[in-house]
């Protein structure tokens, strides 16, 4: 089983899984298992998993690839997928699987600006509410 | 009497043969063959004289009839052949894809949208958004003369499929009577970006790149 | 004609490789070959889940078109109701569903043959386009 494990690397705040093997079932359960460990060790903001060398996803990869980026969603860590083949996206909305709420980018650049911008935003709201909550506070000092 | 019967005999002494002649040119006629004649020797007609002129006359029709069907059916196929190309042209035609930017692709839909053009279409569109690696597709439904269900369904296996390969898509053109029958339809396309027309669709790719399109002072 | 056996899990990973290899031996494009592997994995696993172990035959047709047939036999439970089998969503195992509805989809054919108690025979093909 050792050697069937896909690596998951970290670089900086996120993590980066290229699945380079086609996938057999419990693989692909193994590998949602491993993702969820490393996040919860790591507190990666986000994970890039790249698809690009997969030939197919059928419903069984589909779905524990869309429960993993649920279950990743809950540990406070965004899950993109990856450059996905075009007959592959074909195939999967005509299986009737469009992998809704899964987030994708065409390529890992764009997963990563994506993950990027979704991490200060995260910040950038923060701290535009405290300063809200702040100027509020300044507001009613000043009625006073 | 006698005289008669002796005639008789002659028939039936040719018979066996000349049964035997009418059935080779019927095989013969039956395997394709229609060249062959039944020999027929008009000094000594006879009442199956007739009967054979008849198969043979009958047979080279036939032989005629053949040759006429065969040249129709090659008629047939070579414009058969035609319109399966000038569908192919028209198919290519119809359907460029127009990189619009950097990562913006738009695609003109003209004409009615059926299973087998729009599979072909989403799978052309894909494949130029992977070579292109382009964040944002237009598709822009301006010469799309009626939305049913059967097309608005196309249209978003489409959306759904560009959307699974990491890109953006927005569907343009939508004319006041296609929203009618949209909505009449009850057609759902919550999820899909709609806007009303390709200018603004552009602005909205623009948009979605972190670009402004600004006035010159 | 190739057969393959299903015994184990790792199984549907071959049959549907080597689906795929035949699908491209014999023509089909790069959207079909992965329609017909995906298919064919979403059957393979159904015979893993319901039937433990089963049979592929994979078949290359030429006439009267050119094409693939794949027929999926095993001795399983058998399917009680193929109408609501066929449906979108519905499924007796608590997986999505989309195993038997989303085949179909991807093939030109489908034909299932089942009697509850005894197993389940499904045929599917393709047509090479012209």
């Amino acid at each position: 089983m050792e050697t069937d494990a896909i690596p998951i690397l970290k670089l900086k705040d996120f993590l980066i899984v290229s699945i380079q093997t086609d996938l057999h079932d419990r693989m692909a359960e193994h590998l949602q298992y491993d993702i969820l460990k490393r996040i919860s060790q790591t507190e990666a903001k986000g994970v890039l998993i790249d698809i690009s060398a997969l030939e197919m996803v059928d419903s069984f990869i589909g779905r524990t690839l869309a429960d993993t980026a649920r279950m990743a969603s809950t540990l406070d860590a965004e899950i993109i997928i990856v450059g996905m083949q075009p007959a592959v996206a074909i195939t999967l909305v005509e299986l009737g699987l469009s992998l809704g709420g899964v987030q994708t980018a065409i390529n890992l650049d764009e997963g990563y600006d994506l993950l990027e911008k979704q991490l200060e935003n995260r910040y950038f709201d923060d701290a535009e509410s405290e300063k809200d909550d702040q100027s509020e506070a300044a507001d009613d000092n000043s009625a006073d | 009497m006698a005289e008669s019967k002796k005639s008789q005999n002659k028939d039936i002494n040719n018979l066996d043969k000349r049964i035997e002649a009418i059935e080779e040119i019927l095989a013969a006629a039956a395997g394709g063959d229609f060249s062959a004649e039944i020999p027929i020797v008009m000094e000594e007609a006879d009442v199956l004289t007739s009967v054979e002129t008849g198969i043979n006359i009958l047979i080279s029709d036939l032989g005629d009839e053949v040759v006429q069907s065969n040249k129709r059916a090659d008629q047939l196929q070579e414009k058969l052949d035609l319109i399966k190309k000038q569908r192919q042209a028209i198919e290519e035609l119809s359907t460029p894809i127009i990189k619009m930017w950097d990562k913006v692709l738009v695609l003109p839909l003209i004409g009615t949208l059926d299973t087998r053009r729009s599979q072909k279409l989403t799978e052309s569109l894909l494949t130029e958004i992977a070579l292109t690696q382009s964040k944002v597709t237009i598709l822009d439904i301006t010469g799309v003369p009626t939305v049913d269900s059967a097309v608005a369904n196309h249209l978003l296996k489409t959306v759904a499929s560009v959307k699974l390969l990491g890109a953006e898509c927005v569907v343009t053109g939508i004319r006041p009577e296609v929203a009618q029958t949209i909505v009449h339809l009850g057609v759902d396309l919550t999820g899909v970006e709609t806007l009303s027309n390709l200018s603004e669709g552009l602005k909205w790719a623009f948009n979605r790149l972190n670009m402004r399109i600004v006035e010159e002072e | 004609m190739t057969t393959l056996q299903i015994k184990e899990e790792a199984d549907i990973v071959r049959v549907r490789s080597t689906a795929r290899s035949i699908a491209r031996g014999i023509g089909f494009g790069l959207v079909d070959q992965t329609r017909i592997s995906t298919a064919v994995s979403e059957l393979a696993r159904n015979i893993y889940v319901y039937a433990r172990e089963g049979e592929v035959l994979i078949e290359e047709l030429s006439n009267p078109r050119h094409g693939i047939r794949i027929t999926f036999t095993d001795k399983g439970p058998g399917i009680e109701d193929i109408e609501l089998a066929e449906k979108d969503g519905w499924s007796s195992s608590g997986s999505m569903g989309k195993g038997l509805p989303g085949a179909k989809r991807l093939m030109d054919s489908m034909e299932i043959l089942s009697k509850p108690g005894e197993g389940t025979t499904i045929i599917v093909a393709k047509w090479l386009p012209e």
